[in-house]
C-alpha cells in the first residue's frame, strides 16, 4: 500500500529524513513516535507531495509520489491528510468544507456532494453541526470536521499529523476515539501522536523516529514494554 | 435674501442631467470592475516570491496613492498625446479611474488574502485541487466575501471622484452641470440636482454591493 525507500530530505543545509525505508500493508495501523523535530511531520508531508524528496523513492499503491509532477494531484486524492491545526476553510460551514473538494475536485454534482458529507459529519458525530462555521465549533469538533473532510474522498490511505497536539486534554478523546473507529473499521493508516495511550490500543506496529532515521520498529507491544534503542528508551521514560 | 430661486432651469434640463447621470455609472462601472480586476493581479505581485513584481506592484500602489487624482487624470491625458495617443476624454477618464481604483483596491485585496492562513492552501492541496482551484474557491471567493464592504466603500468613493473627470472635458454629470450652469447662471440649482443624483447613485452603488454580497456569493460557493 505504501512503501518508501531510503528517503532523504534536506531543507537547505539541514538533513531532515536520513534514509527512511518502510512498508504499511492495506489495513494496517502504524503509529510513528519521536522527539519535536525528529523529522516524523516531515514523514507524512513527503508521503502526499507537500514536500519534495532529493532522494528514494514513495510509493502509494504502486504509484510514485513525485511533488513536483501533475500526478501527485491524484495520489492526493486516494491520500486523506489531517493536519496539527485543523486547516479548516474558515470562510465555509461544516458542510461546505467537507463536500467543497467533492464538487469541484471529483466533479460530483451538488446533491450527491452534500449528501456524502452530510454522511461524513455524521459518522464523526457532527450531524447537529452542518451549517456551523469552524469559529463556532470547538477545537475537537474542528479537527473531526478536518476527518470527515479527508475521509468524504474516499482515501485508500490516511495521514495524521499530530492531530490532537493542539486541542485541550478533555477535547482529545473525542477525535481519538473517531481515529480508533476508523481503524477498526479497515482503514490504512499512518498516525504521527504523543498519544501513547492511543497507540497502544490501536496501533499494528510502532516506528520510533530519531535524528532522520527508524531508530527502532516493531509490534506495539514490543516497543514500550522491551524497547532495545537507547533514545527510545529515554523517550518512553521521558513521556510515560 | 434678494436671491430668487429658478428650479425651472435644472427641471426643465432634466435628460441632461440624466443622460449625465448614466455616463457617470457607465465610466465608473467599466472602471470599478476593470480596477478590481487589476487589483487581484497587482495584490498576488505584492504578495509573489519575485522580488521584481513584488517591487514593481509596491511601486504602483505607492504612486497612485500618493498623488492627488486630478494630478494623475492629466497626466494620463496629456502623457497620452506625448506618446502619440489620441482618445476621447472618456475614454482616458476610465482609464484613469482604474489605475486610481486598482491601486486603492490593491490594499484592501492583499490584506484580505493574508488574511487567509498559509494552512489552508496545503489543506486545499491534500484534498487534490489543483492550484488554481485552491486559489479560487479556498483564497480569491473567502478574501472577496471578506473585503467586499471596504471594497463597495472604495467602489463608491470612485464613482463620486469620476467627477473630477469634468476637468478634462469627459462628458458626465458634473461636466453636464457645468454646460448648463455656464449657459444659465443658475449655479445653486444645478449642483443642487447633482448633488442629489450623485446621493442617490452612490445609494444605488452600495445597494448593488449588498445584493451581490449576499447572493451571487452565496451562489458562487453552490449553496452546498
Amino acid at each position: 500500500m505504501l512503501e518508501l525507500e531510503d528517503v532523504h530530505k534536506w531543507f537547505g543545509n539541514l538533513h531532515v529524513l536520513k534514509g527512511i525505508s518502510m512498508t504499511v500493508s492495506r489495513g494496517e495501523v502504524v503509529v510513528v513516535i519521536g522527539r519535536s523535530g525528529s523529522g516524523k511531520s516531515t514523514i507524512l508531508r513527503c508521503i502526499n507531495g507537500l514536500e519534495p524528496i532529493q532522494q528514494g523513492r514513495i510509493m502509494v499503491d504502486g504509484e510514485v509520489v513525485d511533488a513536483h509532477s501533475r500526478h501527485v494531484r491524484k495520489i492526493r486524492e486516494e491520500v486523506g491528510f489531517v493536519f496539527q491545526s485543523f486547516n479548516l476553510f474558515p470562510y465555509y460551514t461544516a458542510l461546505e468544507n467537507v463536500s467543497l473538494a467533492l464538487k469541484i475536485v471529483k466533479k460530483m454534482p451538488l446533491a450527491e456532494a452534500r449528501s456524502i458529507a452530510e454522511e461524513m459529519l455524521a459518522r464523526v458525530g457532527l450531524s447537529d453541526k452542518l451549517d456551523a462555521y469552524p469559529d463556532r465549533l470547538s477545537g475537537g469538533q474542528q479537527q473531526r470536521v478536518a476527518i470527515a473532510r479527508a475521509l468524504a474522498m474516499n482515501p485508500k490511505l490516511m495521514l495524521f499529523d499530530e492531530v490532537t497536539s493542539a486541542l485541550d486534554p478533555e477535547l482529545v478523546g473525542e477525535v481519538l476515539k473517531v481515529m480508533q473507529d476508523l481503524a477498526e473499521g479497515g482503514m490504512t493508516m499512518v498516525v504521527v501522536t504523543h498519544e501513547m495511550g492511543f497507540a497502544r490500543r490501536v496501533a499494528d506496529r510502532v516506528l520510533f523516529i530519531h535524528e532522520g532515521q527508524i531508530a527502532e520498529e516493531g509490534p506495539t507491544a514490543q516497543i514500550f514494554t522491551a524497547p532495545r534503542n537507547e533514545s527510545l528508551r529515554a523517550f518512553i521514560e521521558s513521556i510515560l | 435674501m434678494s436671491y430668487t430661486f429658478h428650479w425651472e432651469v435644472p427641471l426643465r434640463n432634466l435628460p441632461q442631467f440624466l443622460w449625465g447621470a448614466l455616463a457617470t455609472l457607465e465610466m465608473s462601472g467599466v472602471a470599478c470592475l476593470l480596477g478590481l480586476l487589476v487589483a487581484v493581479c497587482a495584490a498576488l505581485a505584492r504578495l509573489s516570491k519575485h522580488r521584481f513584481l513584488r517591487g514593481a506592484a509596491t511601486a504602483y500602489v505607492e504612486a497612485i496613492r500618493n498623488t492627488p487624482f486630478i494630478v494623475q487624470l492629466f497626466y494620463v491625458y496629456f502623457g497620452l498625446v506625448v506618446v502619440g495617443v489620441n482618445l476621447e476624454a472618456f475614454s482616458v477618464a476610465i482609464i484613469t479611474l482604474t489605475i486610481n481604483c486598482g491601486a486603492y483596491s490593491t490594499e484592501i485585496i492583499r490584506a484580505g488574502i493574508q488574511s487567509i492562513h498559509r494552512g489552508q492552501t496545503e489543506a486545499g492541496l491534500s484534498l487534490g485541487m489543483t492550484h488554481w482551484q485552491v486559489f479560487r474557491h479556498v483564497i480569491l471567493l473567502p478574501t472577496l466575501r471578506v473585503v467586499w464592504p471596504p471594497l463597495a466603500s472604495q467602489f463608491i468613493a470612485t464613482m463620486l471622484g469620476s467627477s473630477v473627470a469634468s476637468q478634462i472635458s469627459a462628458e458626465e454629470l458634473t461636466y453636464a452641470g457645468m454646460m448648463l450652469e455656464s449657459r444659465t447662471f443658475r449655479t445653486f440649482e444645478i449642483f443642487f440636482f447633482i448633488t442629489i443624483l450623485y446621493f442617490l447613485m452612490a445609494r444605488l452603488f452600495s445597494f448593488l454591493f449588498s445584493l451581490t454580497g449576499h447572493k451571487v456569493f452565496r451562489e458562487a460557493w453552490g449553496q452546498l
